[in-house]
């Protein structure tokens, strides 16, 4: 078990050299002068010059990477030129809307979606089971964003119902908070529900003709208590892994429902810097949330590993 | 053949004994994948049959009919430069389906050669999955974006972007069943027999390899008409002027409140080509093989 620990936790290492690597190309795939670029067509030679000189431009790429690399590792992500702060600061200012929309919208993809693979497993080709099936096809068919402007559309416009954007911070009060996350959060949960209905239908109906759910039935054990009590504690294993999945997916998903809904969120920031050619927040927000995806990853895996008797750690 | 059993005659024959089913009869018994596959069909004759079946040039600017209705000229009203949204739905379907087939088939030839290779030389296995694991670890949506503005907005740079952020899956895959498929007794007798890696490569483990790339790619068809929609949205994919149905709900956005059918004919061809995809990928899984389920 510790071993296994030991080597998984080593293994994030590597990924992470991976992703620092990817982060840094990204400035040095710009055509042209990164320098140049940032500073726009109104720039100085002076002035590029000077901006590719505090940038370490004028280095051999090698120096510059290692160079980099030294940094990032002391935790120094580089500062904005546009926000005048450090990106960590600018990053860490945003990131309360961020992580509640994810949270939020987890918890609405596992209400709606293991509710419904379960009835839909418990009845399989019932008309309630084609209907919830249909609804996980159509999840995973739409796009995030247009979803979000028919809600908009519907909620906020037609029955005045919703917001229909930005975004009230948590020290304005969490009722107040969670209203303006709500028509986002479903627009992301509507797809991972679909995932996660049709992860837990097909893992039911394998443990439902398990031998020992026969021999629970013929001792006479109500259905009810059969599906809750033996059936579906072994058929959530996958469920959850694949809620851990979503969770990290979602981490990096949630750039295009802030830009919907106008929630001034971290990536919502990555998207602005995009357009003034931020380059320093661009490369570390994308690196704290890359960490963060291996991370929740990791602890993914060692939870399952702990929950998950069946697995070994080989 | 017959026999005797007890006092009955019984007769077989080997064929029904092991009744073969091929796995295109299984795939047409699904009547969703046939759903699936006639939405898709669809999709791809308005895509090619665009400039017969459009009523009105996509560009044409028309300043005096802007933001009508739906009505008997514009079966889908226009937009806020007038133009036929009809017509631009039919053409934006050549953009988005030619996007998603040509990053089908990039995937799917580099996730077999980065697959094969990782699982077949064991010394390029941890660097080549640490490679892709890295690359999956990064945002992918964020990736999209950020390598858009550094590329600029094209059709191509839009393939190249989603290309680098779907091939690593299929590499998984590929990997995973190559890991299995080399191991099995036929292809341990080719290499007992001399047969070259190369060889038993071509002949042995790619057509292992087919199903579950063909399946994937299906479903990276899927997704990269969603990620171009979403990238062309921002601004970040397709440029604003070229018809694709990103591009088109972009500009639907800005008069949602008043005229909301821009947004919304493009909106329900996503949705309609996405669900043919998916209905698609789903029969042809259960078809060429159930247990793939497990991976996919």
């Amino acid at each position: 078990m510790v071993g296994f620990l030991i080597r998984r936790i080593l293994s994030v290492i590597p990924t992470m050299f991976i992703v620092v690597t990817v982060v840094f190309l990204l400035l040095h795939l710009i055509p042209g002068d990164p320098a140049a670029a940032m500073l726009g067509i109104q720039a100085s030679a002076e002035q590029i010059a000077e901006l590719r000189a505090q940038l370490g431009l004028d280095e051999p790429i090698y120096v510059q990477y290692v160079k980099y690399i030294i940094r990032v590792l002391h935790g120094d992500l580089g500062d904005s030129i546009f926000l005048k702060r450090s990106v960590v600061l600018a990053f860490m200012e945003r990131v309360e809307p961020t992580i509640l929309l994810i949270t939020l919208g987890l918890v609405l993809a596992v209400l709606i979606g293991i509710p419904s693979g379960i009835l839909s497993a418990v009845r399989p080709d019932s008309i309630l089971d084609k209907s919830s099936m249909l609804f996980a096809l159509l999840g995973v068919s739409i796009p995030t964003f247009w979803l979000g402007l028919n809600l908009i559309q519907a909620f906020s416009i037609q029955l005045d119902w919703l917001p229909a954007s930005g975004y009230a911070p948590l020290s304005e009060g969490v009722l107040k908070s969670l209203r303006s996350l709500t028509l986002p959060a479903i627009s992301l949960a509507f797809n991972q529900a679909a995932l996660f209905a049709r992860i837990c239908r097909s893992s039911m109906l394998e443990v439902m003709q398990q031998d020992y759910i026969r021999t629970a039935r013929s001792k006479g054990v109500s259905e009810k208590w059969v599906i809750l009590k033996h059936a579906l504690r072994n058929a959530l294993l996958p469920t959850v892994t694949a809620v851990g999945t979503a969770f990290a997916a979602l981490i990096g998903g949630t750039a295009i429902i802030e830009m919907v809904f106008n929630i001034p969120g971290a990536e919502r920031l990555i998207i602005s810097s995009i357009l003034r050619r931020d380059y320093a927040v661009i490369q570390g927000s994308v690196l704290i949330i890359a960490m963060a995806y291996v991370f929740i990853n990791l602890i993914i895996d060692i939870i399952y590993g702990i929950i998950d008797p069946r697995v070994t750690y080989e | 053949m017959n026999e005797k059993i007890g006092d009955q005659n019984v007769y077989w024959d080997e064929e029904v004994l092991v009744p073969e089913v091929r796995w295109y009869e299984t795939l047409f018994r699904s009547k969703v994948a046939v759903i699936g596959l006639a939405l898709v069909v669809f999709m791809v004759f308005v895509a090619v049959l665009a400039p017969w079946i459009s009523t009105h040039d996509p560009v044409y600017l028309d300043v005096m009919n802007r933001l009508q209705g739906p009505g008997p000229d514009h079966w889908f009203g226009t937009d806020e430069f007038g133009r036929d949204l009809y017509s631009r739905v039919i053409y934006g379907a050549r953009i988005s389906l030619f996007v998603g087939f040509v990053v089908m088939l990039i995937t799917s030839v580099l996730g077999i050669l980065f697959g094969v290779l990782a699982a077949y030389y064991r010394f390029l296995d941890n660097i080549l999955m640490r490679i892709m694991d890295g690359l999956m670890a990064l945002p992918g949506m964020l990736m999209a974006i950020a390598l858009m503005a550094v590329l600029g907005p094209k059709v191509s740079n839009v393939i190249i972007t989603l290309s680098a952020i779907y091939a690593p899956r299929t590499a998984r895959i590929v990997r995973s069943v190559v890991l299995v498929v080399r191991e099995m007794t036929f292809v341990q007798a080719a290499r007992a027999l001399g047969v070259r890696d190369v060889g038993i490569i071509f002949k042995d483990v790619l057509p292992g390899c087919l199903p579950p790339v063909i399946v994937q790619g299906t479903f990276i068809f899927a997704y990269s008409i969603l990620t171009e929609a979403a990238l062309s949205f921002l601004g970040a994919g397709v440029p604003p002027h070229i018809p694709s149905w990103g591009t088109i709900i972009s500009s639907g956005q800005l008069f949602m409140r008043d005229v909301p059918w821009i947004s919304l004919f493009p909106g329900i061809a996503i949705v309609l080509a996405c669900l043919g995809l998916n209905l698609f990928g789903d029969g042809l899984r259960d078809a060429l093989d159930p247990q793939l389920r497990e991976v996919l």
